[in-house]
């Protein structure tokens, strides 16, 4: 028989704790954002605030901020076609436990606009 | 002594789709399936091994579409097309392992829906390339 546990918010015995979840890791943000608009705009996004703007760089803040500077963000780059020469790279790295700065730059390494792809993994403060 | 949980589905209360959890400093709360991947996909494309899916994870299939280019649709569809996949490639061959490689996803172009998408793999300086590819995805199911 199939058990449903139904619950609004799960804690730890104590009740202030984390739940382990057993041998996984959620992500504690994601986001979609398009920077080809002169203001960059959030298409989706999970524990993310705002965009921060600076023209060639892109930061996106999180709401609930990491437990220290070490976290891991991942992110890929989308063009507008399939083909090259509009192929998009991400770079990313941590400003802060809640800002995490992104570049996009094309295969010839020229800063460039697109959609950017970010997930962050790591432990919340 | 630690407490056990044995359950084979969660669901929330106010929202079936919606069970906060307590962060790992214990000052805060997160999302659990806004956390979760959705989807998950590695395949192979290269001529250096067996092609098709190593491993998955919510996908129904893998179609090859080209050089360095491949069509990956999902069982359960996305919300929106504002999900977040992320993904990373290297060479099967063991002499060109991984230099400028990357993924890249066709939004705005090619196949970008909530129920499927085109990644291309992509090696600076020479342009498409078959690959091994690793991709993870986040966003809100349909």
């Amino acid at each position: 028989m199939t058990s449903v546990l139904n619950v609004d918010t799960i804690a730890d015995k104590a009740g202030t704790g984390p739940v382990g979840l057993t041998k996984q890791s959620a992500a504690k943000a994601w986001v979609n954002f398009d920077t080809a608009p002169s203001t960059p705009a959030i298409q989706g996004s999970f524990n993310i605030s705002s965009l921060t703007d600076g023209a060639t760089e892109v930061a996106f803040n999180l709401t609930s901020a990491m437990s220290d500077a070490f976290y891991a963000p991942v992110g890929s780059g989308g063009g507008p076609t399939i083909t090259n020469p509009a192929n998009r790279n991400l770079a990313m790295n941590c400003i802060s436990t809640t800002q995490v700065d992104t570049e996009m730059y094309t295969v010839a390494n020229a800063q460039a606009t697109g959609y950017n792809h970010g997930s962050v993994l790591g432990d919340l403060a | 002594m630690a407490s056990i949980l044995k359950v084979d589905a969660l669901q929330g209360v106010t929202a079936a789709g919606s069970i906060l959890v307590t962060g790992e400093g214990n000052s805060t709360t997160t999302n659990l399936q806004e956390g979760l991947a959705k989807i998950r996909v590695s395949y192979n494309q290269s001529s250096g091994g067996a092609q098709g899916i190593y491993g998955s994870f919510n996908i129904t299939s893998y179609a090859d579409a080209g050089t360095g280019l491949a069509l990956i649709t999902f069982t359960n569809n996305f919300a929106n097309t504002g999900y977040s996949p992320v993904g990373s490639g290297h060479m099967k061959e063991a002499s060109n392992v991984t230099v400028d490689m990357f993924v890249y996803f066709a939004q705005g172009g090619g196949t970008y829906t909530t129920s499927a998408f085109n990644v291309t793999t992509y090696r600076n300086g020479v342009g498409a390339v078959d690959n091994e590819v690793g991709i993870i995805g986040h966003g809100d199911l349909a």
